[in-house]
């Protein structure tokens, strides 16, 4: 209990500064872990891979957006592909679970970064919220 | 085992297929609509039956492949995913359930699923 307090400091510490610096401060004191769990959330405009360790708090995440794809290249596959290999290098993961939610253009291409990368996947699951008759969603666009 | 599974088969092709996707949804076995249950797909469902999965919450999950005592590779494992994603049509209803669709829209739908459902036949 007492070890957590400073790890959570230190990380806010790092947060004030600059953001540039926070963001490469960030990258370098990303936790290594051997085992965890690799959120893959693939929207239609960005893909956002999010690696924790097996109880569920985040170690890393990378994004589309901060690997230096803008407004429509976020949601290319390469950008998907891109993000996934800069998390897992980043951490350094073994072995991992996959949890998938989301149907865009960077979702296959990032499970296959995943599965090319030499991490052992135990498990891979699509989790995508499906209301069971929910809200009524958005009209459709008219082009 | 065997009885079991027909069981299943025979309690989850009565319904429709929105209420096959629900029950797909929540249990962890393989289901096979308008099919019989092939064997390795049995095989495949008894080894992932076995190990508890590690995740906090196991039961939700759209579509699941699990790697098993085998040493699976990781393209393996993929290629079974994306089965396991297109046999359990989520992609399908991730599409359709974008937008809201009237009565004429929900028909037409249904009409092509149907005739493309046909043609498979």
């Amino acid at each position: 209990m007492t070890k957590a307090i400073p790890k959570i400091g230190s990380r806010r510490k790092v947060r004030i500064g600059l953001r540039r610096n926070a963001r490469f401060s960030l990258r370098k004191s990303a936790r290594r872990i051997t085992k965890g769990v690799i959120h893959v959330q693939a929207s239609f405009n960005n893909t956002i891979i999010t690696v924790t360790d097996p109880q569920g708090r985040v170690v890393f995440w990378s994004s589309a957006g901060t690997c230096g794809f803008k407004s429509s290249r976020k949601a290319s596959p390469y950008a998907g592909q891109r993000t996934a290999v800069d998390a897992i290098r980043t951490v350094g993961l073994q072995r991992a679970e996959v949890m998938v939610k989301g149907a865009g253009s960077g979702r296959d291409a990032a499970l296959r970064a995943i599965a090319k990368s030499g991490v052992r996947l135990s498990c891979i699951r699509d989790v995508t919220p499906m209301p069971h008759n929910g809200c009524r969603p958005p009209k459709k666009r008219r082009l | 085992m065997h009885a079991a599974a027909a069981a299943a088969t025979a309690g989850i092709i009565s319904p429709p297929t929105p209420r096959l996707l629900r029950a797909n949804t929540r249990a962890t076995f393989v289901s096979f609509p308008r099919r019989s249950p092939p064997t390795t797909s049995l095989l495949s469902a008894s080894s992932a039956l076995a190990p508890a999965p590690p995740s906090a919450n196991p039961k939700y999950h759209n579509a699941k492949v699990d790697e098993g005592d085998e040493e699976v590779d990781g393209e393996e494992l993929l290629q079974r995913f994306r089965r396991e994603v297109a046999r359990a049509g989520v992609m399908e209803e991730i599409r359709w359930r974008r937008r809201h669709e009237d009565a004429r829209d929900k028909r037409k739908r249904k009409a092509r699923s149907a005739g493309r459902r046909f043609r498979r036949r």
